[in-house]
């Protein structure tokens, strides 16, 4: 069981074609890459009128262009929570409910499941007068094991977020 | 089980993984921001740019990129003249790359459980405003402030003007009661502070 990693790894690879190609850029104006003249311009005309001669060139561009568009529509999608915020399961917040009537105040309980019951998501939150400690306690001893018993079986991992209002 | 388990059955790993790695891992941030603000700015640029190419391609430009100027900025420049942007986005590269590799503090704190397969994690304002509850509780003490610092957990009360040493005791006694009932997994030694009023 481990976060989402999509972010750090977009972020990874558009942050190292970004180094890459400034580092690239600037050391080539610097003049300290050899056979490579920092005065030459960025498009010579000898690749522009190459392009303009075969433009299947460019359909090809626009191709990988539209390509990449529609992986990082994904990454987008899949960074906003699509499919990662799992559906909110009545019988699972009643069981947690239920297990947590002794405490006063309780709101905001929801136990959601990601994908196809392979990972449970809870949050609950409570006042600060509650006793904090007996809930971790009866949450982690029984109340988590039972409902995960009864979406699935024990083997479901599970992420409860805690959160105490004023 | 790992593939070092799978390839030999009976073998039993000599390190094991802590709970608190565990819980890091899980609850580490997830970079959303950042993740959103540059898969948006990648899909809409490559996009619309695409869209702009097949459409002049064709012999009717949209005219949302200005892909023509952009070329003719790119004929008439050299490369000694870019020497500037190369360098912002060099150091961009960099910012992503940091963003992607640094673990982040998490904005809940592990708890510790018995099962490896559940992860509790409370806010870091939700330990705040327990422990900061359990503090006003003592008598004596008009008013408390809990900071959670990195190794220490720094508890701040306000006493009237007749305040004693063993009421920082009992302060410190009941925040750490607390702390060890919510078993947090990375809480540190807790430091209690004294302000009286009226001085």
């Amino acid at each position: 069981m481990r976060q989402y990693p999509g972010n750090r790894i977009g972020l990874a690879v558009v942050g190292a074609l970004l180094l890459l190609a400034g580092g690239f850029t600037w050391l080539r104006g610097k003049d300290r890459i050899p056979g490579l003249s920092p005065r030459a311009r960025l498009l010579p005309d000898r690749t522009a009128a190459a392009a303009a001669d075969n433009p299947w060139t460019l359909w090809l561009l626009a191709f990988l262009m539209m390509v990449l568009a529609l992986v990082a529509l994904r990454w987008l999608l899949l960074s906003l929570g699509w499919g990662r915020r799992g559906a909110r399961t009545g019988t699972g917040t009643a069981m947690l409910c239920i297990g947590l009537k002794d405490v006063d105040g309780l709101s905001h309980a929801a136990v959601r499941v990601v994908g196809d019951a392979d990972r449970l998501r809870i949050g609950l939150s409570c006042p600060s007068s509650a006793d904090v400690g007996a809930v971790v306690s009866k949450l982690d001893r029984d109340i988590v094991g039972r409902i995960r018993r009864e979406i699935r079986d024990d083997e479901v991992g599970a992420v409860v977020r805690l959160h105490v209002r004023r | 089980m790992t593939a070092f388990q799978q390839l030999l059955p009976g073998a039993v790993l000599a390190a094991h993984e802590t709970p608190r790695r565990r819980a890091n891992r899980v609850l580490r941030p997830a970079r959303t921001p950042a993740g959103v603000a540059v898969a948006f700015a990648v899909t809409v640029g490559l996009g619309l740019t695409a869209a702009e190419v097949v459409s002049a391609l064709v012999g009717n430009p949209l005219g949302w990129v200005p892909v023509d100027e952009a070329i003719a900025a790119a004929r008439r420049s050299s490369w000694v003249e870019v020497s500037f942007w190369a360098l912002v986005m060099a150091f961009a590269g960099v910012v992503m790359l940091l963003l992607a590799a640094v673990p982040g503090r998490s904005r809940l704190v592990p708890v510790e459980t018995s099962d490896a397969r559940i992860v509790i994690g409370i806010t870091r304002i939700g330990l705040r405003r327990t422990l900061r509850a359990v503090a006003q509780e003592v008598e004596g003490v008009e008013k408390a402030r809990v900071k959670l610092l990195k190794r220490t957990i720094e508890v701040t009360v306000v006493t009237g003007p007749e305040s004693s040493g063993a009421m920082l005791k009992q302060v410190g006694t009941a925040v750490g009661d607390r702390l060890a009932g919510v078993g947090t997994l990375a809480s540190g030694e807790v430091v209690v502070r004294l302000r009286r009023r009226g001085i």
